[in-house]
């Protein structure tokens, strides 16, 4: 959503329009060149607070909304029907239609004048919504409810005249505070495939040189190809001998795999055939691929090179489709129908994708794989059981509490002391640990149910009966969804520098990742916690690959703190103390290092060693606490910065904004790095090699000539 | 020697030409003439003023008329070889790589006329999964025998 803040003053009145634009509609991009295939789309919500400086005090509260469909008829000309775009115009102390502008050739406001009367002749404007709900309240109590709809009979002349219902003269606002001092905020969510610059100087910028700067709606350059899907590029080129005729077809096909296909015998006429219902969407560029617009049918037969009768045609084919070629085996429809019906041909042979001619076109092979293919990775999981001797409990922080309550109680430290003399002490010590996790433990651990728990000797009863873990044996789907490439598939912006991609996750940091390995991908996240630890780690997968993986620590060690005035029992708590404070500087260590954006580095891990090691202090010491420790309070006061951070996994995409010459396929073309006759290309064509055929009888200054011509770039 | 004069409507960097206004003279060399760069003087007629193109079959080239100089009734033509049009269905058949092409290229290859605006932009999206509130706990670990009995 991108926000824009618009101010200008009306009939002595101050007017604020707070516009929120959605960025997640396409928006008609060519349409100064170009009918639009798609409709025109204006869907506007609005909030409405004004405060009218009379006595009593008038405050208009209200929502209104307006949206509109404009659809171009048969009757369509791209020479004079188009809408580039709106923009906001400044500086014009007007009526408020001034403020906005659909024209194209000239800052012109919104209104009955041109351009906009065309669009009363030609276009089909579709109202679905209109509606106004004001509610105006007085200083002295008194309350007016204003429901309708907006002037339908004024939308057709600008679609900006939507706006000016909301305030100008026409509005259901003006009727009740026309003349007034009024301060006005609208605040406006608009939703429209109509590109809105924030001047005309801006929006005409576009038009010259592509610059989407000023653009609120929008943050795509537009693309000039169109090949995600399905296309073919059949383009004929006219030459010497027949130099008025150019003829140039480009099909754009959206479809299900496997649903079209071509065969041909003799490598030059190819049929292309349709299979499993055929194209869903036929699409035909009449400017090189720039735009397509639909078509109702489509030619079968295609030329894939010259035919020898018509020898002085230059043609230039190129397909993604599968492109199959008879030989002395099988035909081409027979190879065909293999590939597509995975049945096999009349000779007995099945085909697959690398029996097409056109394979590298569909999905290039290479060598470079060391063992077996696979289509997925497989994880693990831990096989380790909490049963007797080591038990794990998962609470509530309701149980939790009631379970510190009655440990600590002097009734319960009794019976752990006369446990503890019982049996040869130790049994304080056998509470290892109490941490806190940030989720739930049923998504990471099978569970139980049990009400009491063994601590050393001493068998301690839950006042509630809580969940215990038997194993630490899943991984949370932390979710997935499908990266999308932001340009065509296979453009080069897609990858760095050009765009970045990074991964913020909770308790692991920011780290940048591939794009490559992720674009066009169904990504998803996994995650393992370690129950006993805290520690955590994320598994990013690409279509079910394991591509990326990133440790982190997300338990935080609850301090227990001890509080009795009995010299023992202090002793005995300044021993679990201890024995805590070792734990949480595992989480300490690693927790600076996750607060810092980095991983689990192998400093962390020695901090955790070493937290291991003041742990063995701290029981070591419980002996010698036993009888000297003071009587205090203490505790192990660590958090876990972590919990401070994102709460969720966030993916932020950089990207870098790009600029393409409208005129560049036509006027310098694109790197190719192909090789071929000349006779094979169309269009310009600038060499980086060449070398004149055989039967050249012009001179060595003719030949240095042609040779630079052709490396500066000629037109075919 | 025939000279076959047109109207060339193409710029000289394209491999083919539009050729109109087809005007035949006749003549003879009467000085020494360089093949590629010839000169040649003959009667002055308005018409060739809006002519630009020349054939000469005995050369067996296509000609660009690069200057016209006129000097009372004789018109002197300074032409060069038009070497793409003359040898076109030999380059049409040489063998290239091409650099760049209107036809035949790849979007993957880095494209030094696109070019970047400052700075980035960001989108940030977020998955479903929510940490911590709900979805929390507190682990409890105790090491302990089975209870006595």
């Amino acid at each position: 959503m991108n926000d824009y803040t618009h101010t200008f003053t009306y009939n002595n009145s101050n007017i604020t329009m707070l516009c929120h634009f959605k960025t997640d509609r396409q928006l008609v991009w060519e349409s100064q060149y170009h009918a639009p295939t798609t409709d025109y789309y204006v869907d506007v919500k609005g909030v409405v607070h004004a405060t009218l400086y009379r006595e009593p005090i008038t405050v208009i509260t209200g929502d209104c909304s307006f949206g509109l469909k404009a659809k171009l008829s048969d009757n369509n000309d791209p020479e004079t029907h188009h809408v580039t775009g709106a923009y906001f115009r400044h500086n014009i102390d007007d009526i408020v239609s001034r403020q906005f502008g659909i024209d194209s050739e000239s800052d012109q406001p919104a209104g009955y004048s041109i351009p906009c009367e065309w669009m009363g002749d030609l276009v089909d404007m579709n109202y679905f919504d209109n509606a106004y709900n004001y509610h105006v309240h007085t200083a002295e109590g008194e309350d007016t409810d204003y429901t309708g709809q907006y002037n339908e009979t004024q939308g057709w002349a600008a679609l900006w005249v939507l706006i000016e219902q909301f305030t100008g003269p026409t509005g259901i606002n003006n009727e009740m505070y026309a003349g007034e001092v009024v301060d006005v905020t609208l605040e406006l969510t608009i939703d429209t495939n109509i590109p809105i610059w924030d001047s005309f100087e801006h929006m005409r910028a576009y038009m010259q040189t592509g610059s989407t700067v000023g653009l609120l709606n929008g943050t795509e350059a537009p693309s000039m190809e169109d090949k995600s899907r399905y296309y073919i590029d059949n383009l004929v080129s006219n030459n010497g001998n027949i130099s008025d005729i150019r003829e140039e077809n480009y099909f754009h096909f959206d479809g299900v795999e496997k649903c079209l296909g071509f065969a041909s015998d003799d490598g030059i006429i190819a049929t292309l055939y349709s299979y499993n219902g055929g194209p869903a969407v036929i699409k035909r560029s009449y400017d090189r691929g720039i735009t397509y617009e639909p078509v109702n049918t489509y030619p079968t037969n295609y030329y894939v090179r010259a035919d020898l009768s018509v020898p002085a045609y230059v043609i230039t084919f190129n397909t993604n489709i599968p492109f199959f070629v008879g030989d002395d085996t099988d035909s081409g429809k027979d190879k065909l129908d293999s590939y597509m019906n995975g049945t096999p041909a009349p000779s007995g042979r099945e085909y697959s994708i690398l029996d097409a001619w056109n394979r590298s076109d569909i999905d290039e092979t290479i060598n470079g794989v060391i063992g077996e293919l696979v289509e997925n990775t497989t994880n693990g999981e831990s096989s380790i059981v909490y049963g007797d001797g080591v038990q794990m409990f998962a609470l509530t922080a309701t149980q939790k509490g009631a379970f510190l309550r009655d440990i600590l109680s002097g009734d319960t430290m009794d019976a752990l002391v006369d446990a503890t003399k019982q049996f040869g002490g130790g049994a304080i010590s056998a509470l290892q640990s109490l941490r806190y996790m940030p989720i739930d433990a049923s998504e990471v651990c099978t569970l139980s149910t049990a009400t009491t728990c063994q601590i050393g000797s001493y068998k301690h009863t839950f006042s509630s009966a809580v969940d215990r873990i038997q194993r630490n044996d899943k991984m949370i789907n932390c979710g997935q969804a499908f990266f999308k490439s932001p340009y065509n598939d296979g453009d080069f912006r897609n990858l760095e520098p050009w765009c970045k991609l990074y991964l913020a996750l909770p308790y692991a940091g920011i780290h940048q990742i591939a794009i490559s390995k992720y674009i066009n991908k169904r990504v998803q996240i996994k995650l393992a916690v370690d129950i006993t630890t805290g520690a955590c780690e994320y598994h990013i997968y690409a279509n079910n690959v394991e591509m990326d993986s990133f440790t982190g620590l997300m338990g935080t060690q609850i301090p227990l703190t001890a509080e009795d005035n009995a010299r023992q029992v202090s002793g005995l708590q300044n021993g679990i103390i201890q024995t805590v404070s070792g734990l949480a500087q595992i989480g300490l260590s690693a927790g600076a290092t996750v607060a810092s954006g980095g991983t689990l580095t192998p400093v962390a891990i020695a901090g955790g060693v070493s937290g291991v090691n003041t742990m063995a202090q701290g029981l070591q010491n419980m002996q010698k606490e036993f009888i000297d420790a003071p009587i205090q309070t203490k505790g192990a006061s660590v958090g876990n910065l972590g919990d401070f951070g994102i709460n969720s996994i966030y993916f932020i995409f950089a990207w870098a904004n790009s600029i393409t010459p409208k005129n560049e396929l036509n006027l310098v073309g694109k790197p190719s790095n192909q090789g071929g006759a000349v006779n094979s290309f169309a269009g310009f064509l600038k060499c980086s090699a060449f070398n004149l055929a055989d039967g050249f009888v012009g001179t060595q200054t003719e030949a240095e000539e042609i040779s630079a011509l052709m490396t500066n770039g000629v037109y075919c | 020697m025939q000279i076959d004069f047109y109207k060339n409507a193409t710029p000289k960097n394209r491999l083919y030409r539009k050729l109109t206004g087809h005007l035949v003279s006749q003549g003879h060399l009467i000085d020494p003439c360089d093949v590629l760069n010839p000169v040649i003087k003959m009667a002055y007629n308005a018409y060739q003023v809006n002519i630009n193109y020349a054939y000469i079959a005995d050369f067996g080239r296509y000609y660009f008329i690069e200057d016209y100089v006129i000097e009372g009734d004789t018109i002197t033509l300074h032409m060069h070889v038009d070497v793409l049009y003359t040898y076109k269905n030999t380059i049409l058949n040489s063998q290239c790589v091409a650099e760049r092409s209107s036809s035949a290229f790849s979007i993957g290859l880095n494209d030094p006329f696109i070019v970047p605006e400052q700075g980035y932009r960001y989108n940030v999206s977020k998955f479903p999964y929510t940490f911590g509130g709900a979805n929390s706990s507190y682990i409890l670990t105790v090491t302990g025998g089975a209870p006595k009995t």
